[in-house]
C-alpha cells in the first residue's frame, strides 16, 4: 500500500492533536475532582446528579427553618416555665389567704402580692422576641396583645393566628402559640357552664355542669341561662332563658345528677328551699380573670356579706387556679413536644443528608485511581506519538542522494 | 542511419527532460493541497521501414496525466461534507452545553436563594430588611434569566453571521469554478491532446473546499466543463455560469434567515438544512436546537413569573392591599401581542394576541394558524396535530383537542383567505422578565382569611379557603359586611352532608339545623365529594371560595361540625409567604410534573445528551474521512522517496540519451573521416 508524504504528515499531526486533547481532558477531570463537569460528560447521570443536588439544597432549607423554629419554641418553653412559676406562687398565696386568723390588713397585703403576680404574668404574656414582635399576639405582632383595662380586667387584642414553616417535605411546624390559646382558653373546671349564685343560704356549690350529649343539646329551642330553683320541701325546678320549664319539679337528692336538654349537672351540698343559682355558658375562662377573681376575693377582707357564699367562691377560684396552673404546664409540654418533633426532623435530615451526599459523590466524584491511570496512559501515548514522529521524519531518500 | 540514431537520442533526451520536469513538478508540489501527482506517459515512436526491417525511432511523451481516481475522490468529497456537518454541529452544541451548564447553575442558585429569603419572611413577615432582600434576590433571578436569554440570542446572531459568511464563500467558490471552467474550455480547444492538469487540480481543490461547506455533486461533460450541484440537486455552477448564494431575512421572524440561490435572471429559495455539510449543521443548530432551548427557558421564566404573581395576588401586603405582581405580568398586552408573528405577505389586517390561561399546559411547540377562507386552522408545527378553531369573528378561540393552556384572541381587523400567523406561546418571556414590585412592603406575606376549627369538632372534615381572587374584598366581606362567617356541617342523611354558612354575629345566632332561614349559603354534598361555595354567593361576584372536604359527620343536627372564618390580616401573618415558599417544590411546568429546578436540569441534560451524541458522530465522521483521504492519497499523493528514486532514474535516462547523441556524433565523424 502506498503512503503519500502528505498522508504521512496528516496522520501524524492528527494523532498528535488527538492525544494532546485527550491529555487535556484528563487533566481537567483530575484538577476538578469531578467526573461530570457539564451535562455532556454523562447526560443520563447529570439528571440524577441534579436530583441529588436539589435534595441537598432542600435539606439545607429545612435545617435553616428548623433553627428558626427551635429558637422560637425554646423562647415559648421558657416563657411558660416562668408563667408556671408565677401560678405556683399565686396558688400558695391563695391557700395562705384562707386562714380565718388573718386580718383585713393581712388580706390586703396578700391581695397586693396577688396584684404583683398578675403584673408578672402580664409581662410574660407580652414577651417580645429578637425581631421586636410580640410572641403571643397571633398575627398582630406589632400590637401589644394584653392590656390592662380601667376596670382592672385584661383584654386580648391579638388574634388566633399561627405562623408555619416547612421543616420536611410534608411537615409544617407552627412557630408560635397565640395569646388566645395560651392564656385565654383555660378550660372551665366545672365544664361548660359557670354558676351565678343568686341566693345561697346552704353553701351549695356547683361541681360540674357539662353538655354530655351534644346531639341532644338544643340551645335555640331551650336557650340558657338555666335557673335552678330549690323549693320546699326538697324540690328542684329548672327553667331556661325563656322561663320555660326544662326540668319539671322533682325531689332533689343531694349528690344526684340533674339531667336535662343534653346537660348533666352535679351540685354538692344540701340545698335549702329558697336557694337559687343560674347556669351561664362559659367554656373557657381567661387566666387573668381567674387571677383577678382571686385578688378581688382577698380584697373583700374579713367582712364578706355571705360567709357560705364566700367559702363556695373560694373553692371555685382555687379549683380554677389549679386548672390554670395545669394549663400553663400543658402549654409548656406542648412547646416541649414541638421541640422534640423539630429535633427528630433535624436528625432525620442529618441522616438523609449523609445518604444523599454519598449518592451524589458516587455519581459525580472522580475515581482518582482510574483517572490518574488514564492520564498516565494518555501522556505516554502522546509521548510515543511525538517520539515516533521525530524518528520517522528523518527518513527520506533525499538524505542519501 | 545515424541521422535516425541522432533523432532517437534527441527524442530520448526530450522525453527524459519532460519526465524530469514532471518529477520536479511533483516534488515541488509535495505540500500543495489537493495536488494529484502527475506522470508522463512515454510511448515508443513508430518504427521506420528500412532495410527490410522496422527500426524503432525513439520515444515521445504521449501525455502527462494526473493520477486521479474519480471514485476515491468522490468518496473523500462525500466524507468531507459529512465531517463538515458533524464537526460544526459538535462545536456548536458544545458551546451551548457550556452555556447551559454555567447559566443553569446560576439560575438554580438564584432560585434557591430567592426561596431561602421567602422562608425567612414566612418566619418574620414584618421585617422590612428581609423584605428588601427578597426583592433583591428576585431581581437577581430575573437578571439571570435575561442573561441566559441574551447568551442564546448572541449565539443565534453569530450563527446567522457564520451562515452569511459561508454563503459568501460558496458564491466566491462558484465564481472561481466558473472561471476555471472557462479556462479549461479555452485550453482544451487549443490543445490537441493533453490535460490542463493543474487547472483540473485547482478545480478539484475548490470543489473540496465547497464540500466542507455543503454536499457537492459534480458532472464533467465531454469538453471537460464541470457542472457543480449542491445539496439535493441545486445547480451552483452551470458550465461557465456561476450562481450565487445569498441570505435573506426571514418573514415573519427576521432571525430565521433563508438562503437564496441567484442566477442572472432569477432567484429561488433553497432549504439550508438539506444542503448538507457545515451549512446544514448551522441551520439545524439554529432552527432546531437553539429555539428548542430558548422556548424551554422562556417557558420556565413564564412559569416562575406566573406562579409567584398568582401567589402575590392571593395575599395582602403590609398595607392590607392586594399583592401586586412581583414579576412582569405574563399576559401584559405587549407580551401577548409579541407571541403572534405576522408574515408581511398577509393580505388581511388582523391584529391578534395570545393569552395564557393555564401555565401547566403550555408546550414548547410552535404553531401556525391559517385562515383558509372559512375557518382558522391551527397546526402544531412540531407534532403535526391540526385543529379547526372556528370562523373569525368570535373574538377568543381556545384549542381544546388537546388543550394547550392558551387562547387566540382577535384584537382588531379581519383576515384574508390564506393569511397565516406563527404562534409562539412562550416568546419573549425571559427577555422581558423583570421585577416590577419596588416597595418591599408590597410583598404579600399575609393571608386575608383564616379558618378557626371549633374545639368541639369530632370528625375529620376540613374547610379550606381557595381561589382568592380579591383578598381585600374577601376580607371586607367577612369582616365588615359580616362579623365573620360561621359554617356548620353535619351528616343529615346517610352519606349526605348538609352545610350552612351564616354571619357569625353573636347577637343573631343561626337557627337550629336543618333550618336555613337567613343563611348566606347552604347546600348538601355526597360523601366522597367536596363542596365549593362561592363567597359572596350569586348574584354577587365571588371573591373567594369555601371548600369543604373530608367526612364532617358531626353529632347530629344540634351539634354539627362548626368552623369560623375570620379576618386574618396582621403584620405577623406570614401564611401567604409560607404558601409562596412551598411553590419551590410544587410541580408547575409540563402538566404539573416538574418543579423549576427539575425543569432546568431536564433542559441541561437534553443539551448535554445532544452534545455528547454530536461528539460521537463527529469522531466517527473524522475516522471515516481519514480512511477515505488515505485511500485517495494512496493513489494520488506524492511520495518524496518515490520521486527521489524517479529523479535518479530519469537523470540516468537523460545521461544515457545524451550519450546516444554523442555516439551518433562520433559515428558521423567516423563516416566523414572514411569519406575523405
Amino acid at each position: 500500500m502506498r503512503v503519500s508524504t502528505a498522508q504521512f504528515y496528516f496522520q501524524n499531526s492528527q494523532q498528535l492533536t488527538n492525544k494532546q486533547s485527550d491529555v487535556n481532558e484528563q487533566a481537567n477531570y483530575i484538577t476538578s475532582g469531578k467526573r461530570i463537569l457539564t451535562a455532556k460528560d454523562d447526560a443520563v447521570s447529570y439528571g440524577t446528579l441534579a436530583g441529588y443536588k436539589n435534595e441537598l439544597l432542600n435539606i439545607e432549607k429545612y435545617q435553616r427553618n428548623i433553627t428558626q423554629a427551635q429558637n422560637r419554641t425554646s423562647l415559648q418553653d421558657t416563657s411558660f416555665q416562668n408563667a408556671e412559676g408565677v401560678m405556683q406562687k399565686l396558688k400558695q398565696l391563695f391557700v395562705q389567704a384562707n386562714n380565718g386568723s388573718l386580718s383585713d390588713v393581712d388580706l390586703k397585703a396578700l391581695a397586693k402580692l396577688g396584684d404583683n403576680s398578675q403584673q408578672e404574668l402580664l409581662n410574660i404574656a407580652n414577651t417580645k422576641d429578637e425581631t421586636g414582635g410580640y410572641i403571643f399576639a397571633g398575627y398582630q405582632t406589632d400590637k401589644k396583645p394584653f392590656a390592662l383595662q380601667p376596670d382592672n380586667s385584661i383584654k386580648y387584642f391579638g388574634d388566633n393566628g399561627a405562623r408555619e414553616v416547612q421543616i420536611a417535605k410534608n411537615v409544617m411546624v407552627e412557630l408560635n402559640q397565640s395569646g388566645e390559646a395560651a392564656f385565654e382558653k383555660v378550660s372551665n373546671e366545672t365544664g361548660d357552664f359557670s354558676a351565678n349564685y343568686i341566693t345561697n343560704t346552704s353553701g351549695l356549690s356547683l361541681t360540674s355542669a357539662r353538655i354530655s350529649t351534644p346531639s341532644a343539646y338544643d340551645s335555640v329551642g331551650f336557650p340558657p341561662d338555666y335557673t335552678f330553683t330549690f323549693s320546699a320541701p326538697s324540690d328542684l325546678t329548672v327553667t331556661d332563658g325563656n322561663s320555660a320549664v326544662v326540668y319539671p319539679t322533682t325531689t332533689f337528692t343531694p349528690g344526684q345528677t340533674v339531667a336535662f336538654n343534653g346537660i348533666e349537672v352535679q351540685i354538692s351540698g344540701n340545698p335549702l328551699p329558697g336557694d337559687q343559682l343560674k347556669l351561664t355558658p362559659e367554656e373557657n375562662i381567661s387566666i387573668f380573670d381567674t387571677i383577678q377573681s382571686a385578688i378581688d376575693w382577698m380584697n373583700t377582707g374579713t367582712s364578706a356579706p355571705n360567709k357560705e357564699q364566700h367559702q363556695v367562691d373560694y373553692q371555685a377560684i382555687l379549683d380554677q387556679l389549679e386548672n390554670a396552673l395545669n394549663h400553663m404546664t400543658s402549654r409548656q409540654t406542648d412547646a416541649g413536644i414541638r421541640g422534640k418533633l423539630i429535633e427528630n426532623q433535624k436528625s432525620n435530615h442529618l441522616d438523609a443528608e449523609l445518604v444523599y451526599s454519598k449518592g451524589k459523590s458516587n455519581v459525580e466524584d472522580l475515581d482518582f485511581a482510574k483517572a490518574i491511570a488514564n492520564f498516565e496512559q494518555s501522556q505516554v501515548a502522546l509521548q510515543a506519538a511525538q517520539q515516533t514522529f521525530v524518528q520517522i521524519k528523518d527518513l527520506s531518500l533525499f538524505n542519501y542522494i | 542511419m545515424s541521422v535516425s540514431l541522432y533523432n532517437t537520442g534527441v527524442s530520448g533526451l526530450l522525453a527524459a527532460q519532460q519526465q524530469l520536469a514532471t518529477t520536479g513538478h511533483n516534488i515541488a508540489n509535495v505540500n500543495t493541497e489537493g495536488f494529484n501527482r502527475q506522470r508522463a506517459e512515454q510511448n515508443s515512436s513508430v518504427g521506420l521501414y528500412s532495410g527490410g526491417n522496422f527500426v524503432g525511432s525513439g520515444t515521445y511523451v504521449q501525455d502527462i496525466t494526473r493520477i486521479y481516481n474519480q471514485f476515491t475522490y468522490k468518496e473523500q468529497l462525500h466524507n468531507q461534507s459529512n465531517l463538515g456537518n458533524a464537526d460544526t454541529l459538535h462545536k456548536d452544541l458544545d458551546q451551548l452545553n457550556e452555556i447551559m451548564s454555567f447559566s443553569g447553575k446560576a439560575i438554580n442558585n438564584s432560585i434557591d436563594k430567592f426561596y431561602q429569603t421567602m422562608n425567612g419572611i414566612a418566619d418574620n413577615p414584618s421585617d422590612l430588611g428581609l423584605r428588601s432582600i427578597v426583592l433583591n434576590q428576585a431581581g437577581v433571578l430575573a437578571s439571570d434569566f435575561r442573561s441566559l436569554n441574551d447568551n442564546i440570542e448572541q449565539l443565534e446572531k453569530s450563527t446567522n453571521g457564520e451562515i452569511l459568511q459561508m454563503a459568501d464563500k460558496i458564491s466566491q467558490i462558484a465564481e472561481e469554478l466558473a472561471k476555471i471552467n472557462e479556462n479549461i474550455l479555452q485550453e482544451k480547444s487549443e490543445t490537441i491532446n493533453g490535460q490542463p492538469n493543474d487547472l483540473l487540480d485547482k478545480r478539484d481543490r475548490l470543489v473540496s473546499e465547497l464540500g466542507e461547506l455543503t454536499s457537492v455533486n459534480t458532472i464533467v461533460d465531454d469538453h471537460g466543463v464541470m457542472t457543480v450541484m449542491i445539496g439535493s440537486g441545486a445547480t451552483l455552477v452551470a458550465g461557465i455560469t456561476p450562481l450565487s448564494v445569498s441570505v435573506n431575512a426571514g418573514d415573519p421572524d427576521p432571525r430565521k434567515i433563508e438562503l437564496i440561490l441567484k442566477s442572472p435572471n432569477s432567484s429561488v429559495a433553497i432549504n439550508g438544512s438539506t444542503l448538507g455539510g457545515a451549512i446544514a449543521a448551522k441551520f439545524e443548530f439554529k432552527d432546531e436546537h437553539l429555539p428548542q432551548l430558548r422556548r424551554e427557558v422562556d417557558r420556565m421564566a413564564m412559569a416562575i413569573s406566573q406562579t409567584l404573581n398568582q401567589s402575590q395576588s392571593e395575599g395582602l401586603d403590609l398595607n392590607a392591599l392586594q399583592g401586586l405582581n412581583l414579576f412582569t405580568d405574563i399576559n401584559s398586552p405587549t407580551l401577548q401581542a409579541s407571541r403572534v408573528l405576522v408574515p408581511s405577505n398577509n393580505a388581511g389586517n388582523l391584529a391578534s394576541s395570545i393569552n395564557i390561561t393555564d401555565i401547566t399546559k403550555v408546550p414548547t411547540d410552535e404553531f401556525e394558524i391559517r385562515f383558509d377562507g372559512t375557518d382558522y386552522i391551527m397546526t402544531n408545527m412540531n407534532d403535526g396535530n391540526v385543529q379547526n378553531l372556528g370562523a373569525p369573528g368570535s373574538g377568543t378561540y381556545t384549542p381544546s383537542n388537546p388543550a394547550y393552556g392558551f387562547e387566540f384572541q382577535e384584537l382588531s381587523g379581519a383576515p384574508s383567505p390564506d393569511d397565516s400567523f406563527i404562534i409562539r406561546p412562550t416568546e419573549n418571556s425571559a427577555s422581558f422578565m423583570d421585577v416590577t414590585l419596588t416597595d418591599s412592603k408590597g410583598i404579600a406575606a399575609s393571608t386575608a382569611l383564616s379558618v378557626d376549627v371549633s374545639a368541639k369538632n369530632v370528625s375529620d372534615g376540613q374547610i379550606n379557603i381557595i381561589n382568592v381572587t380579591d383578598p381585600v374584598a374577601a376580607r371586607n366581606y367577612v369582616n365588615t359586611t359580616n362579623k365573620g362567617l360561621s359554617v356548620d356541617v353535619y351528616e343529615s342523611a346517610a352519606g349526605v352532608f348538609s352545610y350552612r354558612v351564616y354571619d357569625a354575629d353573636p347577637l343573631s345566632p343561626p337557627p337550629t339545623p336543618p333550618s336555613v332561614v337567613g343563611a348566606i349559603a347552604s347546600g348538601t354534598f355526597l360523601s366522597g365529594n367536596s363542596a365549593t361555595i362561592d363567597m359572596p354567593p350569586s348574584p354577587g361576584t365571588a371573591v373567594f371560595q369555601i371548600e369543604i372536604t373530608g367526612q364532617p359527620k358531626g353529632q347530629g343536627a344540634l351539634a354539627p361540625e362548626k368552623f369560623t372564618i375570620g379576618d386574618a390580616f396582621g403584620s405577623g401573618n406570614g401564611r401567604n409567604a409560607t404558601l409562596m415558599a412551598l411553590t419551590q417544590e410544587k410541580g408547575v411546568v409540563n402538566g404539573g410534573s416538574e418543579t423549576f429546578s427539575q425543569s432546568l436540569a431536564i433542559s441541561a441534560s437534553d443539551v448535554g445528551g445532544k452534545a455528547s451524541t454530536a461528539e460521537l458522530v463527529s469522531d466517527t465522521a473524522e475516522a471515516l474521512y481519514t480512511q477515505a483521504y488515505n485511500r485517495n492519497q494512496e493513489i494520488s499523493g506524492v511520495n518524496l522517496d518515490e520521486e527521489a528514486a524517479n529523479l535518479m532514474r530519469f537523470q540516468q535516462a537523460y545521461q544515457a540519451s545524451s550519450r546516444i547523441i554523442s555516439i551518433a556524433n562520433t559515428i558521423f565523424d567516423t563516416l566523414l573521416q572514411a569519406s575523405r
